[in-house]
């Protein structure tokens, strides 16, 4: 059988294509197998995940279960808790695999069409175009399938806890099946969604454009999806509110896939059968745009896949002479600026790296956000958004600072590093890692004090000075220490990830940005209650700030760049005794 | 004056140079010449300062590397065997950034980068970023790159793979007019004829040792053996016929 389908042009074309949807590009052999650990570390997270959820449910079902068990408190249990609980958590169940597809297709967005490359290779082979397109399409099915498969296996024992109860009206077998189809369907919709878009914007935008405009895509799709996560998880606390037949889930997807699943174990209410009405129209739509994206595409591929790039609309833009001479620095410094700005502009991989850590820290503040709303309407007290308040800076620097390193680290074209290794000079070396250190800075500190800032004002009032102070030095401190030992230039270096287990690497993580939130909380509390403790907490964050700087610069001036990464366990001499 | 004294490079167990040495003089074209695995891109790696040799040394004007790192980069241009460039940056934006980080003046490289872009007819695409550049506009934006700083010496690997033949003449009358000028010029190549056409001496270079040392002027005279065959005897290779015979055979069965 295998050897039958080797000999198929469209089962080599696939296993080609779907290879390279797993690969990135810029590792190195080295970093390529600790990638693959790192893979596995996700999958091994993700179904320990669906099993501590599952531990974590089945307290709740196994309440929901006993008919008279009150607790003391006289209230007796009946079925419409249990029917609430389970429509808030089909939703989750539901809402879980579209976002793994949904994260990995965005991820894989630049190879979801037969590109240049592909065809410039291909089709001067006894290879049809059609055979391509088909494969590449197969190939993208596979991808995203595989995933789904995954995170629906993950989902599988709370799945069976839920349904599996005294309660549960229909047969378990049943109610599977009617899950199965309208939660794969949910996952493969998403996967088409992209597609269509992704497919869309090839066509429709010019070449000169698209790599723009794919960018603000990608970009803007993994923020969403991280941004939509603490709204998934919110999911299984409206049951209530989807029984209500509340329309605010007509903007839900994994709730129009509810209504499926609903319909089909036969409760076709209106409400279930406009919300399956929608999932249908998505569907439709997504598949319909997906597929004439291929279809165009596949007949009309050399003017829009070979077409020239338009030089003429591509002019860059022109910096005002008076503030160019205002910005102007040492060669060797503004020679990193816009170099790192480029690649972050222009590189997938690095926007990919930067935005998806940076929405989750988003997604965690509004979170906090959205509980607060939550207690606000029972309690009616400022106090927890004041506390949100302050702790919303302290979590987005730290996520943004974290985000902005991990794009910096990430290598582009290792191999033309050599032009780094070439001009690398002891006099300009300080200079260049401080501009890295700057950018680090502007884009993790800076750049989210300024964002949150107004809501601050708008709260805190004339406090939010000195949160906002406090916050700015506490990120300086925190860059500082993430900085200390950096010794690169930007994507110049070999990357080795998975440097140290992965769940060890989480549990510090986690750890530190606890310790980070929670010591920067306290400060900001402590200055606003105590006026002079505000100098003082200044002055004492200023002090490590200025002592971890001087550490930095000492090393950056004493030891040479670095273009391989170690590993833990390699001994790699700083060669300082040669200065 | 550029000159190797007893380079030696082991990789692990194995020996890739073996006690190299050559010199190459102001005004010289040096052809490197060896078949694959002879050590050429290891003697360039060496002498541009990406690998640090096991024993010897390379000096540039008397002083070698270690003595003076940025004098020693700042005198010379380098364009490698694969034109591996930042192929998310423009030309314009590559070249900026070699120039900003060789700390040349704002006002220089606002005059020569666009100038040293029209000369090489890459003008049209200063605009496009590099990834969708053939290898011949990569293997220009590399030259142009490596002359920038207007260096003393050029250190070549290989610089004509991919380009057309406008490109190449191009190249050939510029490596004269720099070796006229008094530049050094070392030239690693595979290539017999521009060896011949170009250079004035020729370094041959078999399994990381050196086989000969010659003139070109004195190849193909009457009575002379020419160069090809002065390289198929030192470096010994075999007869090459009956090889592509027995591969005519394998396609044709």
């Amino acid at each position: 059988m295998r050897l039958m389908l080797d000999e198929r042009p469209w089962y080599q074309l696939t296993t080609h294509f779907f290879r390279g949807l797993f690969d990135f590009g810029v590792l190195s052999d080295a970093g390529s197998d600790a990638f693959r650990r790192v893979l596995i570390g996700i999958v091994a997270a993700t179904l320990s995940f669906g099993l501590l959820l599952t531990r974590t449910y089945l307290a709740k079902y196994t309440a929901l279960s006993e008919l008279f068990h009150d607790f003391g408190t006289g209230y007796k249990l009946t079925r419409e808790p249990y029917q609430l609980a389970v429509l808030g958590d089909s939703a989750l169940v539901i809402a879980f695999p579209m976002l793994i597809v949904g994260f990995v297709v965005v991820l894989g967005s630049n190879s979801l069409f037969p590109d240049e490359i592909d065809c410039r290779v291909l089709l001067p082979l006894p290879v049809s175009r059609r055979v391509v397109f088909a494969s590449k399409a197969l190939a993208v099915m596979l991808f995203a399938s595989l995933f789904a498969i995954a995170a629906h296996a993950a989902m599988m024992p709370l799945v069976v806890l839920m349904w599996d109860n005294r309660w549960s009206e229909q047969g378990l077998l049943a109610r599977l099946v009617a899950h199965g189809f309208a939660s794969l369907g949910a996952s493969l919709v998403t996967a088409l969604m992209i597609i269509a878009v992704a497919g869309a914007l090839l066509i429709c935008v010019p070449r000169s454009r698209l790599q723009v405009a794919s960018m603000a895509f990608r970009g803007a799709a993994l923020c969403g999806l991280v941004l939509s996560i603490p709204l998934a998880f919110r999911l299984p606390t409206t049951g209530a509110l989807i029984a209500s037949e509340s329309p605010l889930f007509y903007v839900a997807p994994p709730v129009w896939f509810l209504g499926v699943e609903q319909l089909l174990l036969g409760n076709a209410t209106p409400y279930f059968l406009r919300l399956a009405q929608i999932a249908a129209a998505a569907a439709v739509a997504s598949f319909a745009i997906a597929l004439a994206s291929y279809v165009f595409l596949y007949q009309r591929f050399e003017r829009v896949i070979f077409r020239p790039v338009s030089g003429a609309d591509r002019f860059p833009r022109q910096r005002i002479p008076f503030l160019r001479h205002l910005r102007r620095r040492q060669p060797s410094t503004s020679a990193i600026s816009p170099f790192i700005r480029a690649t972050l502009m222009r590189s997938p991989l690095h926007q990919s790296a930067f935005v998806a850590i940076s929405a989750s820290g988003a997604g965690l503040v509004l979170n906090g956000f959205i509980g607060h709303s939550s207690t606000r309407a029972l309690s009616n007290a400022d106090e927890p958004l004041i506390t949100t308040v302050i702790w919303a800076p302290f979590a987005l620097v730290f996520a943004m600072t974290v985000a902005v390193r991990a794009a910096l680290v990430l290598p582009i074209e290792l191999r033309a590093n050599w032009i780094f290794r070439l001009t690398e000079d002891e006099a300009t070396r300080p200079e260049e890692l401080n501009t890295v250190v700057r950018t680090l800075i502007l884009m993790g500190v800076v750049l989210p004090l300024a964002m949150l800032f107004p809501v601050e004002w708008a709260i805190l009032g004339p406090r939010a000075i000195h949160c906002t102070s406090i916050a700015f030095l506490c990120g300086l401190v925190l860059v500082e220490l993430q900085m200390a030992d950096w010794r690169r230039i930007p994507f110049t270096c070999s990357y080795a990830p998975s440097r140290q287990f992965v769940g060890l690497k989480m549990l510090i993580g986690v750890t530190a940005f606890v310790l980070f939130t929670m010591i920067g909380s306290r400060l900001v509390w402590y200055s606003v209650s105590h006026p002079a403790g505000w100098l003082g907490v200044m002055t004492i964050l200023g002090a490590v700030f200025l002592y971890l700087r001087r550490q930095r610069l000492w090393l950056s001036r004493e030891a040479a760049l670095m273009f391989e990464d170690v590993l833990p366990n390699e001994v790699e001499p700083l060669k300082l005794s040669e200065y | 004056m550029l000159e190797a004294r007893g380079l030696t490079k082991r990789f692990g167990g194995a020996l890739a140079l073996d006690k190299v040495s050559f010199r190459v003089n102001r005004g010289e074209i040096v052809g490197y010449l060896g078949p694959n695995g002879s050590g050429k891109s290891t003697t360039v790696n060496i002498v541009v300062g990406l690998l640090e040799p096991t024993s010897g040394a390379v000096t540039l004007d008397g002083r070698t590397l270690s003595e003076d790192p940025t004098g020693y980069h700042n005198k010379f241009g380098y364009v490698p065997e694969e034109p591996y460039l930042y192929t998310h940056l423009t030309a314009t934006e590559y070249l900026t950034l070699i120039a900003r980080l060789r700390r040349l003046s704002h006002t220089r490289l606002e005059k020569t980068i666009p100038e040293l872009l029209r000369l090489l007819q890459l003008h049209d695409s200063r605009y496009s970023t590099m990834a969708a550049f053939s290898k011949g506009m990569r293997q220009r934006v590399l030259l142009a790159a490596a002359l920038l700083h207007n260096p003393d010496l050029l250190v070549l690997d290989e610089p004509f793979a991919g380009l057309d033949v406008n490109a190449g003449l191009l190249f050939r009358a510029l490596l004269g007019l720099l070796a006229a000028d008094g530049r050094m010029i070392l030239f690693s190549t595979h290539r017999f004829d521009m060896v011949e056409k170009l250079c004035s001496r020729v370094v041959i270079l078999s399994s990381g040792r050196i086989v000969a040392e010659h003139d070109v002027a004195a190849f193909g005279t009457t009575g002379t053996p020419t160069l090809e065959d002065t390289f198929c005897q030192v470096t010994k290779q075999a007869d090459f016929r009956p090889l592509a015979r027995e591969i005519l055979d394998t396609i044709q069965a």
